[in-house]
């Protein structure tokens, strides 16, 4: 057996045993329902529910996406702006970094309180958690860039501007991406915690309604589409990085 | 040593300024009257009624505090161990690695209320759903690390007779220490996470109870005070692993 046929069989053939250990575990013990549906039982609600699903799944994906492109924009605008004044660096990057230490999850009733129980909450959300990750991986890239072709850029006269739009944005591209990947995944966060919290929409408020009922099997059904829409924005995030290396020439 | 007072001046001066410029405009703000006091209290209140309702405050935060800190130990213990196990067998990571970085990808914050149904409504429920949730990045720089070893040392190990053992402590450990305590300092942010989500669900008690509590009551400044007790809380774990970080490397470095 080939090494990379190797690596596609093995981890299927792992993942299908654990769905068919469950499923054998549930059938032989007789566990309630609302304990641990099995994977057919998650399987037929995800059928039962589709439409309720897709209803609940767009305004999540919508705040989601908003919140991202949102924090991408504040994390690079502000990383580069502030790769301009070395002052201004020092006196904001050690406050930021202090804030990505702290639980910003926890924060959510806050922006609950600021902006109501609507979509601009979640948002909000979104965008404050997805931004430090975004905000440090493109500062850490800018950093990063190669002194000597700074050094050559500037003995080339080149203004300020030119040298970054040049040679500090494009080389910073590998950390932005790596920041934008954290960020893809915690913006989902974000708005499921924010919709556990306050929301009568959207995925985490169908998670939490269903728990209310007991209806196990419809959380799972209901964090099932939400892993899929998490891994395909995270593939999204993915992809535009090999795009970018593409047009890169790399 | 001049030079010295100068580094460290140009350290913590603008970092100073930086802090009291945003609590300036703060003030100001708060001062100004643009923004309500309900959902803006200035400075000032916020610390008046961190020092009335301190009592209070600590009480609550003792449950969230204890409950992170056996979050992140169990899953440290699991994280690395689950690591080490993993990475003994080629085949055996190769089946289940994919695995572990699909739950790596998705949002595990939705799985809070099923674990609440599990294990019920009481700290037990906090303290499992925190472990769960800080296992993964624990597991995943564990295994990072483990093959960090550049190959050459290992054979070095291996043609010099070393037993497994003595490899896997003398050379690999060595090599993976840097990534796992990575991993952990991840690890006590999202156990800090999953406590206080558990505690936002179940409302009983904890500083996510009184966090979401106050904001449901519109007490905004003891929100804010809650929130900033939760950062001591999360900076004084996160600094605790700093501090383990410097002792482990520095005890490895002089062996």
């Amino acid at each position: 057996m080939s090494d990379r046929l190797r690596a596609a069989i093995l981890p299927t053939a792992f993942a299908l045993g654990v769905l068919a250990l469950w499923q054998a575990l549930v059938m032989a013990f007789h566990y309630p329902k609302v304990v641990l549906p099995a994977p057919t039982d998650i399987v037929a609600a995800l059928i039962d529910n589709a439409g309720a699903l897709v209803h609940q799944a767009v305004p999540t994906m919508r705040d989601t996406l908003a919140g991202f492109l949102l924090a991408t924009v504040l994390g690079v605008g502000l990383a580069s702006l502030l790769s301009f004044s070395r002052l201004v660096r020092d006196a904001v990057y050690p406050m930021i970094v202090l804030l990505q230490l702290v639980p910003k999850i926890a924060w959510t009733p806050l922006f609950i309180v600021w902006a109501g129980i609507g979509w601009p909450s979640r948002l909000t959300i979104a965008t404050f958690i997805a931004f430090f990750p975004i905000f440090i991986s493109m500062m850490a890239g800018l950093e990063a860039t190669d002194r000597s072709l700074v050094r050559l850029s500037a003995s080339l006269t080149a203004t300020g501007w030119r040298t970054f739009r040049l040679v500090r944005f494009p080389a910073s591209m590998t950390y932005l991406f790596s920041g934008l990947k954290i960020g893809a995944t915690l913006a989902v966060i974000g708005v499921i915690v924010a919709e556990f919290i306050s929301s009568s929409e959207g995925l985490g408020f169908l998670i939490l309604k269903s728990a209310a009922l007991l209806q196990t099997d419809l959380i799972l059904a209901a964090i099932a589409v939400l892993c899929l829409l998490g891994v395909g924005f995270y593939g999204l995030v993915h992809a535009g990085e090999a795009a970018v290396r593409r047009w890169q020439g790399e | 040593m001049t030079v010295d007072v100068r580094t460290a001046a140009r350290q913590l001066v603008p970092p100073a300024i930086g802090v009291a410029m945003l609590l300036g405009l703060w003030s100001a703000l708060a001062a100004s009257g643009l923004v309500k006091p309900r959902l803006l209290p200035s400075p000032n209140k916020v610390w008046q009624t961190l020092e009335r309702s301190i009592g209070l405050l600590l009480e609550q935060a003792t449950p969230t505090f204890l409950a992170a800190i056996a979050g992140i130990a169990a899953a440290a213990l699991l994280g690395i161990a689950l690591g080490i196990a993993v990475s003994a067998s080629r085949r055996l990571m190769q089946a289940i690695y994919p695995t572990i970085v699909f739950f790596q990808l998705i949002p595990k914050v939705a799985l809070a209320p099923v674990f609440l149904i599990w294990f019920g409504h009481g700290m037990a429920a906090n303290v499992i759903f925190s472990i769960f949730i800080a296992f993964f990045p624990v597991l995943v720089a564990t295994i990072a690390g483990l093959q960090a070893t550049p190959p050459t040392y290992e054979r070095l190990g291996e043609s010099l007779m070393m037993p497994r053992l003595r490899i896997f402590f003398g050379v690999k450990l060595p090599f993976a220490l840097p990534h796992i305590f990575s991993g952990l300092r991840i690890g006590v942010t999202f156990a800090v996470i999953g406590v206080v989500l558990g505690e936002f669900i179940t409302a009983q008690a904890g500083l996510g109870y009184i966090i979401l509590f106050s904001a449901n009551n519109f007490e905004t400044a003891l929100l804010l005070a809650a929130i900033a007790l939760l950062c001591v809380v999360g900076v004084l774990l996160f600094g605790f692993f700093l501090a383990l970080e410097a002792v482990v490397l520095r005890v490895y470095d002089s062996r």
